[in-house]
């Protein structure tokens, strides 16, 4: 939960505050918890929605009107701790849109109710993210 | 409402072409179909391989001292809510109890003094009805004026009773008013006749 948080908040002391609202409504809230998915699905829904509180993202749709988009290539030695650094150096609407729907499993429909946003904007933010991440993982390779 | 970027709105007021870009976008189409990911197989590693960060503070005291101070403060409402609630049934009932009371109890009281008062009223008209002469002499004036005394001061006194019963001075006073009211009832009959 605290990962999932920080990669939303970014800030650490952010991410104590989001941490302990989530689990306080938790509490507070158990009595509500219908079984219609798992506590930790449910805890985890209370958790994205505090983190979003926290942040609240701009989005800014700038999709080129072209035939096609350029294509996204991983680097072959993509790593966990290389995708990390660069997933949480990204603006705060890219890392949010690429850690729920890549990394927490959201659907695009799914991202579009929790962050009151289209879902081709949704498609369009995860889209700049990739292209982003791939700029910086190039760049943080070339560094090391 | 859900509403897309600023770019994409502007977008919705442009030429015929930008019009269908826009819709697609909105639908999620156009980036669907548009763009494709080489080596996604490494993505979904990383993504596997993300390292989990913990916390270095440990968040479950301050958890725990704000789910117990919500505890209590909801307990104390709750305490509250019901003390309440008994205290304002216990104030209803009693004053329920005070109006029943002071209404019928004032109305029976009334009723009482005003028989009472018809009482001696009565027994003197009678008395005079039959004996005339008697009523116009001194000492039957005196008398009857000494019984009506009485009988007002014996009103008084039961108002005092009805606002003190358990006070047992006030009874006796009564009591011996009832017998001076009867003695002098005694005393008018003897002397007219």
């Amino acid at each position: 939960m605290f990962t999932i948080a920080l990669r939303m908040v970014r800030d650490e002391n952010e991410t104590y505050d989001v941490v302990q609202e989530t689990f306080i409504q938790v509490f507070n809230n158990l009595h509500q918890f219908r079984f219609k998915s798992t506590l930790g699905a449910w805890i985890k829904a209370i958790l994205v929605r505090e983190a979003l509180r926290k942040i609240k993202p701009a989005f800014s749709d700038i999709v080129q009107p072209a035939d096609r988009l350029e294509q996204v290539v991983w680097p072959d030695d993509l790593s966990g701790d290389y995708l990390q650094k660069a997933v949480m150096d990204l603006p705060d609407g890219y890392r949010l849109v690429f850690t729920l729907v890549e990394i927490e499993g959201y659907s695009h429909k799914e991202v579009a109710q929790i962050m009151n946003i289209t879902e081709g904007t949704s498609k369009s933010q995860l889209y700049y993210a990739k292209k982003n991440l791939q700029k910086r993982l190039i760049a943080l390779a070339n560094k090391e | 409402m859900k509403r897309p970027g600023r770019y994409l709105r502007d977008m919705k007021n442009a030429d015929p072409d930008r019009k269908r870009l826009w819709r697609h976008i909105e639908s999620g189409i156009l980036i669907d179909g548009l763009y494709s990911e080489v080596n996604r197989e490494m993505l979904d590693r990383a993504i596997r391989d993300l390292p989990e960060i913990l916390p270095v503070r440990d968040l479950w005291p301050a958890l725990d001292q704000h789910i117990h101070t919500g505890y209590r403060e909801m307990r104390n409402r709750r305490l509250n809510n019901y003390i309440f609630r008994i205290a304002a049934t216990i104030v209803f009932l009693l004053s329920t109890y005070l109006v029943i009371e002071l209404v019928v109890l004032s109305d029976s009281r009334n009723q009482q003094n005003i028989f009472q008062e018809e009482h001696v009223e009565s027994f003197l008209n009678q008395v005079c009805a039959a004996y005339p002469k008697k009523c116009r002499e001194a000492d039957f004036i005196e008398l009857k004026s000494e019984i009506i005394r009485l009988n007002n001061e014996k009103s008084e006194v039961e108002s005092s009773i009805f606002f003190n019963p358990a006070d047992a001075s006030i009874t006796k006073i009564n009591d011996r008013i009832n017998s001076q009211i009867g003695n002098l009832k005694s005393q008018i009959i003897d002397y007219v006749e």
